[in-house]
């Protein structure tokens, strides 16, 4: 019996599963993973928000109408309305189908670019993974919001262009994550007995690697979004996102502010807590993903 | 290296038709080495190894970590390259690149049961993988192929819709060389195959290659540090240390009169059920705890 | 069972303990005991999932987060603990053991070593604290001690930092700063697995030798029958986290097992001297944590077992003093009828 038979035995049931989370959450909530199921309840409601927009907004969300602006919060308009006269929870609602839009098809292009390459760096080495890593350095050498906000300034306002800032810049830490996972791979045995069997390199990467790291880069995938949900409001807050009068939790809080002192909360505090929503469901979704796709191993 | 990159072209010395009695692997003085970190000399891992595996003959491989006895192993199916000398497989000279065809006669099984499995894959596709890279077989036959390995390694054939989780070592191990035998080798390297496992389960593999020796007549290069598995199931023993194979004798003569020292060190070192127990320290070798 | 606790190095009493696997208690040991007198040195022998390692770390305090001690007391030297006990004065007490009483050795060496200190310091240091000597001293002491481990040039390897050293000299490395002090009582965890027979043979003699010369007691758990043959007086078999058969001489044992599993176990260890065609191999394989049944744990794969073997708890049935078995249908017992010094012998 060797170190890997006692690694094995220490792997199946001396220790624990690690359940290392991003989000606190009970004891009994891990124990039964409650925190996917949640997760993913947060994100469904919010998403089924997105799609049916139409349907679930009482009110227009673009179309201003002064004689109602700065209304409390009410049974015709849930969340109140903003200085134009706008029912907030509309535009909330409509704001989930613009945001959530972006921040998951931004996660999609990084996450493939940077599966690929992580993979073939990995599993190969020498100079392609050196001009890899090094491409990488090069990006991450500079601070993730100064650098999309660079792109998005260059390429000018619009979903199109965050769309590309985003992928320009975040396909480094899959490819990173992918890489490390791939060069583990890469040394153990059923690689070997791959190669030695004389299964093709595409046939090795393609069924026995892109399987084993997927699961790593899903999980990663989830706190991504809210990164990019950060990142999305934040460059409509700053006015080099989402251009008005299309709704988007960003430029929302962005024109509540200069009420937050007269006392009108709600122009600010709405699309605050969908944001805040939105991020609690993606990290215990992360969470979440983690432990069960380590019990399935 | 150059020597060795005509992949699979015929040498010119085996043109002889194989006969009989001609062995099934041959190398001949191959030398394999490393390059090392921080130092321009290279590591000798195997120096001028020569050995044969003949037909149906399981041939033990003997040495301690770090012997190249692992090395030598994976330079005969190809997962490394050798600096010179030859590695011929039924006659023909094999090089680095190696054909399908030349992966079809020589399998390989590890030690590690955790890790020579694929653990997201199922057993049945972890088969069907490699029927279907070298043979003909498709959709049902491949079913029928892998249900005939499991009755072969003496699984049930549940286990193919199983993935390695849930698995013993033993188990794992019996799919590892129900994979490789999926396409019909002439050849098994095991190295180190019974290493991980536990005493009462490893009884079960050694005696599954040695069915499979009298059945199907496959030929096992066997791998171990165990000189007591070695001397169990091999026809004959290849000794080698720190790079060089220093004896090949039949099984029964190297254990009776083992001619190398390094041999006669190797089996006086083997814990004995019945044998004496181990003395303490030589005469001079005192601890000698100090105190103030 | 109650023992006088004077005088024996070491007494574990009836240890037994659960894991919490996915938020279910499963039982990893059950009701495990044994002693060490005095310049002994035991074999606690198993298979993976037996429990040898986790007896072992029961008794050092050293035990992974979700494993519960539910019942058991064991004496270190004339000291007695609760180990059922988890408050922290308990925990002071057993920490205060390691390295003071008890001498630890475990499989993977690299985990025990600091890997930015230099190993012959955590050698010097270990010699200095426990032995009083100056650093020079202590240094000159380290050497000799890595030289006896079978280091062959100490002077060169007392600078060498762990990653800079082979599996097998840095388990040796461990092996002298274990060593060093003296120490009345040695627990080592499989300390020869990962090394070569060659390498072997030298720590094992170097055990021996501590054992012979300076009355240190060696608890050595291993899966290697040859290897307690070897080395050890006396032997306790563990298979799925209970005592199968124990005895305070090892060869009654090995030259007469009772219990079907040791029986088993013996058989199929390969003998180099012993020609043989086929090995004997123990049906089926060791059940799951999760699958632990009632009755002797054997049972599923024992040959001679019956339907009284699978429910209750089986008692030791062995009659003599200094040995356990835990069996009712003995290895060379009667085909029917009561046991060979059966349950009310």
């Amino acid at each position: 019996m060797t170190a890997t038979d006692a690694a094995a035995i220490a792997r199946t049931a001396i220790t624990p599963p690690s359940r290392k989370s991003r989000v606190w959450a009970p004891a009994w909530m891990r124990r039964h993973n409650l925190q996917l199921w949640i997760g993913a309840g947060m994100l469904g409601l919010m998403v089924l928000a997105a799609i049916f927009a139409p349907l679930i907004a009482p009110h227009d969300p673009t179309t201003p109408d002064a004689a109602h602006a700065l209304l409390p919060v009410s049974a015709d308009h849930l969340f109140g309305t903003d200085n134009l006269g706008r029912d907030i929870f509309s535009r909330v609602v409509y704001g989930a189908r613009s945001d959530l839009t972006i921040a998951i098809v931004a996660v999609v292009a990084p996450f493939v670019i940077g599966l690929a390459f992580g993979i073939v760096s990995g599993y190969f080495g020498g100079w392609f993974d050196s001009i890899m890593m090094r491409l990488a350095d090069i990006v991450t050498a500079f601070p993730f919001f100064i650098l999309v906000i660079a792109l998005v300034f260059l390429m000018g306002n619009g979903a199109l262009s965050i769309f590309i800032a985003i992928t320009c810049v975040s396909w480094v830490a899959y490819a990173r994550l992918v890489r490390g996972e791939a060069m583990v791979l890469r040394n153990k045995e059923f690689v070997a007995a791959c190669q030695a069997s004389g299964i093709s390199t595409i046939g090795i990467l393609v069924r026995h690697f892109v399987p084993n790291v997927v699961s790593q880069a899903i999980v990663y995938a989830m706190s991504d979004i809210v990164m990019n949900v950060g990142v999305i409001v934040t460059l409509s807050y700053l006015g080099l996102g989402i251009t008005p009068p299309t709704p988007d939790w960003g430029s929302m809080m962005a024109g509540g502010q200069q009420f937050l002192a007269g006392g009108f909360y709600g122009m600010t505090l709405f699309p605050a807590g969908a944001v805040i929503w939105t991020s609690l469901a993606l990290s215990f979704l992360g969470d979440g993903l983690t432990h069960q796709l380590r019990i399935d191993r | 290296m150059a020597e060795v990159d005509e992949a699979g072209a015929p040498v010119a010395s085996s043109a002889q038709p194989p006969s009989a009695d001609a062995p099934l692997l041959r190398c001949s003085d191959v030398n394999i080495s490393f390059s090392q970190r921080g130092s321009k000399q290279r590591l000798h891992a195997v120096r001028n190894a020569s050995l044969e595996v003949g037909p149906a003959d399981i041939v033990g491989l003997v040495g301690e970590s770090g012997s190249g006895k692992s090395t030598l192993a994976r330079a005969i199916v190809g997962l490394q390259r050798i600096d010179s000398g030859a590695v011929e497989f039924e006659g023909r000279r094999l090089g680095h690149t190696r054909t399908a065809e030349d992966r079809r006669g020589i399998q390989m099984i590890f030690q590690d049961p955790f890790g020579s499995l694929d653990p997201r894959m199922k057993i049945r596709s972890a088969l069907a993988e490699i029927i279907r890279r070298h043979t003909s077989l498709r959709g049902k036959q491949i079913d029928t192929r892998c249900a005939e390995l499991m009755d072969m390694v003496q699984l049930p054939r549940t286990i193919l819709s199983s993935r390695p989780a849930g698995m013993s070592g033993g188990q794992r191990q019996r799919v590892a060389i129900a994979r490789a035998l999926s396409i019909n080798p002439r050849l098994l390297v095991a190295d180190e195959p019974v290493a991980a496992l536990d005493v009462s389960v490893q009884a079960g593999i050694v005696n599954l290659l040695s069915d499979l020796r009298r059945e199907v007549g496959l030929s096992i290069l066997f791998i171990s540090h165990d000189l007591s598995i070695v001397r169990t199931l091999c026809d004959s023993v290849n000794v080698i240390y720190r790079g060089d194979i220093v004896e090949t004798r039949p099984c029964a003569e190297l254990f009776d009169d083992p001619r190398s020292d390094y041999t006669r060190t190797l089996l006086s070192a083997i814990p004995r059920l019945n044998g004496p127990r181990t003395e303490g320290l030589a005469q001079g070798q005192s601890l000698g705890v100090r105190r103030r | 069972m109650t023992v006088d606790s004077t005088g024996e190095p070491l007494i574990v009493e009836g240890l037994s303990l659960a894991l919490d696997i996915g938020g279910v208690q499963l039982n990893a040991l059950r009701d495990v005991s044994f002693s060490l007198r005095p310049g002994e040195a035991r074999g606690l022998v198993g298979e993976s999932g037996s429990g040898k390692s986790l007896t072992l770390r029961a008794i050092l305090g050293l035990l992974p987060p979700n494993a519960r001690i539910t019942s058991g007391r064991m004496v270190v030297a004339g000291q007695e603990f609760d180990l059922t006990r988890t408050d922290r004065d308990h925990r002071r007490r057993i920490a205060r053991l390691r390295g003071a009483q008890i001498a630890m050795i475990f499989q993977e060496p690299g985990v025990a070593l600091n890997p930015v200190v230099p190993v012959g310091r955590q050698i010097v240091d270990a010699v200095a604290r426990r032995n009083g000597l100056t650093k020079r001293a202590a240094r000159e002491y380290a050497l000799h001690l890595m030289e006896l481990v079978g280091i062959h040039d100490a002077a060169a390897k007392i600078d060498a930092y762990p990653f800079e050293l082979s599996g097998g000299l840095k388990q040796r490395v461990m092996i002298a700063a274990a060593v060093a002090g003296e120490p009345q009582l040695i627990l080592c965890d499989e300390p020869t697995t990962a090394l070569d027979v060659t390498v072997q043979k030298q720590i094992l003699s170097l055990f021996t030798h501590l054992r012979d010369e300076l009355h240190a007691s060696l608890l050595y758990v291993t899966h290697d029958l040859a290897v307690v043959a070897q080395l050890c007086d006396s032997v306790t078999v563990l298979y799925s986290g209970e005592v199968m058969e124990s005895s305070d001489d090892l060869r009654a044992v090995f030259d007469g097992a009772q219990h079907p599993y040791t029986e088993a176990l013996l058989h199929s260890t390969p003998d180099v001297d012993r020609i043989e065609q086929r090995l004997y191999s123990i049906p089926g394989s060791a059940a799951s944590l999760s699958d632990r049944t009632d009755g002797c744990q054997f049972a599923p794969r024992c040959e001679y077992a019956r339907d009284d073997c699978r429910t209750g708890s089986i008692p030791d049935t062995s009659g003599t003093p200094g040995r356990v078995v835990r069996c009712l249908h003995k290895v060379g017992a009667p085909a029917d009828g009561v046991p060979v010094g059966g349950i009310d012998g």
